[in-house]
């Protein structure tokens, strides 16, 4: 009788609880954060802007779409938090960042270290890692943030999507990034700068193309060089970045482009299972490093009069991609040598793991190391398909090469 | 009283086991990181042996006196006085730790789920579930609870582990050995060991068992189910954040769960951790408390134990809050002043060894006394 009353005691005192919860946050609460961007202005100090979903927009998208689905949110404060604090004032609804998916680091932040920013990230339970990071190239984030893109709701997406169809690891970048940095190695990040929806590269002028007319759009840029302490101190242009990430090992894919040796055209390739082997060696103190790049590919374009049903013309094909690929890669290691001497490829990394005793002496000064290492990039691409036909149809079969 | 709360050995496998995953998998990763670096898996293994020894030992010690508690066999073994205070270690263990288990939980639940939830309404919901259990089942309770929840959460440790796989670099694992040395594996070891020595609660079980000279390995085997767990966790996490990222994480693996996404269709399971660890700690917790209740009535001679629960809960309720930071003050000073240098030598291996030394010394020379 006595438990029986005690327990009737828990239930009563039980429900007292269950009137409702302390958390609860209605989806109408809140104001959904999706891109988000930090600048840091010449004081010192940091703007945040937020681009945050309008759901109204959002659902009515299939009605015939009423405005954009989006507005940006921008104030200054002493760090990034700080500038959200800020940020709050301005809006009606809670902000909420656990939907932050893109992240846009101004050009001058970038420049002057972006660890500030990049504390919050880990440490507010509310935020996920799967975040993609981009650092703005020209423009302020503010600004990126601010101009619509036709073909998505919520314009920062197209950052990610971008970045995606390029080939690239979407949202995992800040962790990769982190991972790098906090092993004191120099990494990249992706670069997205405005550019006219319109114009042609060639078009573009200093401000990138800008002036050029039309609407302007997200671009993806290459990547930017970070050191390790994640100040900004580079760029490399669309090709370099391909080529350094797929070094790294993280490409998925992408297009070459590429001309055959003593023929007028070009062949396009379509490298798809890109894969990356780094082999150090040590010998008498000095270090070389292989490179080994492979990638199944399919031809998607061929402007050369070769008959690519014929083996020998598809082995041109595959020894000029090789090629190519060879000397892009070199190319932009070389740079990364001679011009910066910052480890991005995980060369680092790869001796740590083939001579972790060695490695001990040589980690301190492993970016001077880096710059003297002897460099040698094997490719070796295996094209699997030549697509639906063999000879380029167009030409009359006098000019085709057999 | 004994003889109507008996527990299986199926249950007494689930309930060492769930007692075990939760706490270490969440609270001991970081620490046998920061120590192991990228071999913090098998500072992992290492403890997770230790902890099966120290099972050994209680188990072994418990078969000896199979309708005892240590409560009581350690009078059989070293007389009524001395056998008093030899126990006394692990009343204070368990008197304190119901608090920091519970402070744990609390804010675990509150930074993982409900940021604005005051903590006392956390521990004290919890804890009136607990208590429930505890008066309504006793150990049989515990053991049911424990068959239903423990294949749950070998489960979802297993599923977790699985989604992760997209995320995972091999590559991170290595170099093996190179970078740490036993020195350091060993000293990532103590941290894991501590949580995985809890196992010397057999002590207390394994007299509820049924048929204890047959079912008491289960309990063995449950703290190997967990230490197996716990060393593929590891795994996942540094293959995932490598080792240096991850040491700076509190709660790597739950940061594992919430980075898992596949096609972007599958994201957001952390929530399945929260619930393995939360159903994981809720048996902890029930086996903490019953055990800090039981032991004590046995002590104090107090019939009806029950009783004793009504001291035992709101004094765990009271320590839980009085913790000012739990994941600062905890490990620097309740983990390194308290746990380590006197739970784990003195309750966890010096005292059920000595009773074990003794005790076979005492049956070997006058076998009458079994």
């Amino acid at each position: 009788m006595k438990r029986r009353r005690s327990i009737g005691l828990i239930v009563l005192i039980s429900l007292l609880f269950a009137t409702g919860c302390w958390d609860r946050a209605e989806l109408d609460d809140l104001a959904l954060i999706l891109g988000w961007g930090v600048d840091q202005s010449e004081d010192k100090t940091y703007v945040a802007s937020a681009q945050i979903a309008i759901p109204s927009k959002l659902s009515t998208q299939s009605g015939g779409g009423s405005g954009q689905g989006f507005f940006v949110l921008t104030a200054s404060g002493k760090s990034s938090l700080d500038a959200t604090k800020n940020i709050q004032r301005k809006s009606s609804r809670k902000i909420y960042a656990g939907h932050r998916r893109v992240v846009c680091i101004g050009e001058t932040l970038a420049k002057n270290g972006l660890s500030d920013v990049l504390d919050e990230f880990t440490r507010n339970p509310d935020v996920r890692l799967r975040t993609d990071i981009f650092v703005v190239k020209g423009n302020s984030a503010q600004e990126l943030l601010q101009n619509p893109y036709p073909l998505e709701n919520i314009p920062a997406l197209a950052a990610l999507r971008e970045h995606r169809a390029v080939g690239g690891i979407g949202d995992s970048t800040l962790r990769d990034y982190l991972m790098d940095e906090a092993k004191g190695h120099s990494t990249t990040l992706p670069v997205i700068q405005l550019s006219s929806l319109a114009s042609s590269q060639g078009d573009e002028s200093q401000d990138g193309g800008q002036n050029a007319g039309g609407p302007l759009g997200l671009e993806f840029g290459g990547r930017a060089i970070i050191d390790p302490h994640s100040k900004l101190v580079g760029f490399l242009d669309y090709d370099e970045a391909q080529n350094a990430v797929w070094v790294k090992g993280t490409l998925r894919h992408f297009m070459l482009t590429t001309r055959v040796p003593k023929e007028d055209g070009n062949i396009n390739l379509d490298v798809s299972r890109t894969r990356s082997k780094v082999i150090p060696t040590l010998q008498h103190g000095k270090v070389y490093i292989e490179v080994r790049l492979s990638g199944f590919g399919i031809i998607r374009e061929n402007t050369t009069p070769m008959d690519l049903s014929q083996v020998e013309n598809v082995d041109r094909a595959q020894e000029a991609c090789d090629t190519t690929v060879e000397q892009a890669a070199k190319h932009v290691i070389v740079k990364l040598q001679k011009d910066y001497g910052l480890d991005i490829f995980g060369f680092g990394e790869a001796i740590h793991r083939k001579y972790p005793q060695q490695w001990k002496a040589m980690k301190n000064d492993w970016d001077k190391q880096f710059s003297n290492a002897v460099v040698t990039v094997n490719a070796n691409l295996t094209i699997r398909r030549v697509g639906l036909t063999g000879p380029p149809l167009q030409l009359p079969r006098s000019e085709i090469q057999e | 009283m004994k003889k109507s709360m008996n527990i299986s050995g199926g249950q007494m496998y689930w309930t060492l086991f769930a007692f075990e995953v939760g706490n270490t998998l969440l609270l001991t990763m970081t620490s046998a990181i920061r120590e192991g670096k990228q071999d913090a898996w098998m500072a992992m293994g290492v403890a997770g042996g230790g902890g099966i020894l120290i099972a050994l030992i209680a188990t072994r010690l418990s078969v000896m006196y199979p309708n005892q508690t240590v409560i009581e066999y350690s009078r059989t073994i070293l007389g009524t006085w001395p056998g008093k205070v030899i126990v006394i270690p692990f009343l204070l263990q368990w008197y304190v730790d119901i608090g920091v288990i519970m402070r744990d939980f609390g804010d675990f639940i509150i930074t993982a789920l409900f940021h604005n939830t005051p903590i006392w309404g956390v521990v004290l919901l919890t804890l009136l579930v607990v208590v429930y259990l505890v008066i309504q089942g006793g150990p049989e309770g515990i053991g049911r609870c424990s068959e239903v929840i423990g294949p749950v959460i070998l489960l979802m440790i297993v599923v977790l582990i699985a989604l992760d796989f997209g995320n995972i670099e091999w590559r991170e694992l290595f170099p093996v050995y190179v970078d740490s040395g036993w020195r350091a594996i060993a000293k990532g070891s103590t941290m894991p060991l501590s949580f995985f020595g809890e196992s010397m609660m057999i002590l207390m079980l394994t007299a509820f068992l049924k048929n204890p000279q047959t079912q008491a390995m289960k309990a063995v085997w449950g703290v190997a189910t967990a230490t197996a767990l716990a060393c593929l966790a590891t795994i996942a996490v540094i293959a995932t954040f490598g080792a240096e990222l991850s040491s700076r994480m509190w709660y790597p693996f739950f940061s594992l769960t919430r980075f898992i996404s596949i096609m972007e269709f599958i994201q957001n399971v952390d929530s399945i951790f929260v619930i393995v660890w939360f159903t994981s700690m809720f048996i902890k917790l029930s086996v903490y408390v019953f055990v800090a209740s039981y032991g004590t009535a046995q002590w104090l001679n107090i019939q009806n134990w029950r009783k004793v629960l009504w001291v035992v809960a709101p004094f765990g309720f009271i320590t839980a809050l009085s913790i000012k930071n739990v994941q600062v003050d905890v490990p620097q000073y309740y983990m390194r002043m308290y746990w380590i240098p006197f739970v784990l030598p003195i309750n966890m291996i010096g005292i059920p060894l000595l009773l074990l030394i003794i005790g076979l010394l005492r049956s070997r020379t006058s076998p009458s006394r079994r």
